[in-house]
């Protein structure tokens, strides 16, 4: 039982990490549309404000964006968004895959109205989401199996033992 | 801060062969394809030219990468910069709806750096008070583009707000529609305006007034370039409120300003009780002239000099 519950931690856990850094993604996208939308605030004030509403690591990642930002020492939103990426992905506090969507990001950047930057945006955001209710309806799926699994495993044992 | 600060990384190569104090700077001009001018106490040329994907990289840069964020200010021909420099933008401008342009193509840009000057108004400030009641005059400060007359505003302002010469000092609300008097940078005013000093930057004029009317009780309220007729209506408006009014206006003479019409019911009323007239000599030094309503002068040409 101990096995089986092993493996289902295993196969589980992955993906639950990966859900957990997309919905991050998906909060973080969605504050900045309300942001966009509402009070047109430009992007380095909505990653501060961000950083304080996001879990970690995204609260480091947005803090960090909108202090190098400030520093106005001529890189640009890119350079230092893909720079944190790349960083935040080589210590190991985000999957390859969450690093992709949030590149993504970054190169959605730049528009020259609210409407197309809350478009480009919105476009993530949205593919996030059947991300995340897909992912959602296979993790139940797995642990599902998982539980099956285990018991079928615990029943082997005591006929084993028996 | 630096002229570096207004430029993406990869520009800023060329501009550290140059070392320019910040401070004696007055504007920078970009103008497509052709070289960089800085126009300090003279006009320099210098051997950097940019082309049309530098200018947009340039424009987006001072934007903070948020182009978005600076429609309004856009469609107005100018984005605020932190420290309160003022960036004119222009080109190719195409029709929105309203009536209204934005710059399409931005190929010439013009970088207007804010410099504090305090005191230039120390000279002028008792001429603007009324002798018997002691209370701040309307004031209207005439002056061709480029000679001060935001510098001298600010510095009445603050001069107002703190007191000086004798007088009190009083609530001012300022109307700062491009956020140059204040040198407001997202809301925040990085120029000193006085310590009873209500800013409202962006909005309108007529807005403006009347948040500061009902809310925040101004003894005076100051505001920048007036020329429409929406303008002197809001000048109406504050006046009839009881606050003291001062104000700038693009001109050369008196005369001038007499002629524009929309200004017409201003001039009729009487409602500015003195003028004050900015101009400058071939050495580019400035001087000031005060006049009362009737366009007597009241003291002689003042030379506008800063005082630390």
């Amino acid at each position: 039982m101990t096995g089986a519950f092993g493996f289902g931690y295993a196969l589980c856990y992955e993906m639950n990490r990966l859900l957990f850094h997309y919905k991050e993604q998906k909060q973080m996208l969605l504050y900045m549309i309300n942001e966009i939308s509402f009070l047109h605030m430009p992007m380095q004030e909505i990653f501060a404000a961000a950083s304080v509403r996001l879990k970690e690591p995204y609260q480091s990642f947005t803090f960090g964006v909108s202090e190098c930002m400030g520093e106005r020492n001529g890189r640009t939103l890119y350079d230092i968004w893909s720079a944190k990426t790349e960083q935040m992905q080589k210590d190991g506090e985000c999957p390859k895959a969450a690093s992709a969507i949030l590149m993504r990001i970054g190169e959605s950047f730049g528009c020259e109205g609210d409407k197309m930057q809350i478009d480009a945006l919105r476009l993530i955001e949205e593919e996030l989401s059947e991300e995340i209710a897909k992912m959602s309806r296979e993790n139940e799926e797995k642990s599902r199996l998982i539980r099956t699994l285990s018991i079928l495993a615990g029943l082997f044992c005591i006929v084993l033992f028996i | 801060m630096e002229l570096l600060d207004f430029f993406p990384e990869n520009m800023r190569a060329r501009w550290r062969q140059y070392s320019f104090c910040f401070n004696e700077v007055r504007e920078i001009r970009l103008r497509v394809n052709h070289s960089v001018r800085v126009l300090c106490d003279r006009d320099i040329k210098l051997a950097i030219v940019y082309d049309e994907r530098d200018m947009e990289e340039i424009f987006r840069y001072l934007c903070h990468d948020s182009v978005y964020a600076y429609e309004e200010e856009r469609k107005q021909g100018f984005i605020m910069a932190d420290g309160g420099h003022r960036i004119g933008i222009t080109g190719e401008l195409t029709a929105l709806e309203n009536g209204r342009y934005i710059a399409k193509y931005i190929r010439y840009i013009n970088i207007r750096l804010a410099h504090e000057h305090k005191n230039v108004a120390r000279e002028i400030i008792n001429h603007i008070y009324d002798a018997k009641s002691g209370q701040p005059l309307n004031t209207l400060i005439i002056s061709p583009p480029g000679l001060g007359k935001t510098t001298l505003l600010r510095d009445m302002i603050r001069l107002l707000s703190n007191g000086a010469a004798g007088h009190e000092g009083c609530n001012v609300g300022v109307v700062d529609e491009r956020g140059e008097i204040a040198g407001a940078y997202r809301g925040s005013a990085l120029l000193d305006c006085g310590e009873r000093t209500d800013i409202i930057t962006g909005g309108d004029k007529r807005q403006g007034i009347s948040i500061l009317v009902r809310t925040f009780s101004p003894r005076v309220i100051a505001m920048d370039e007036i020329g429409g007729e929406l303008d002197a209506q809001s000048i109406f408006y504050a006046g009839v409120s009881g606050c003291g009014v001062i104000a700038t206006v693009h001109g050369s003479t008196l005369e001038d300003i007499r002629k524009k019409r929309e200004l017409d019911a201003l001039f009729e009323q009487e409602i500015f009780k003195r003028f004050i007239l900015i101009s400058s000599d071939s050495s580019l030094s400035r001087y000031a002239s005060i006049y009362d309503e009737r366009g007597n002068e009241l003291c002689g040409r003042k030379q506008l000099r800063a005082y630390a």
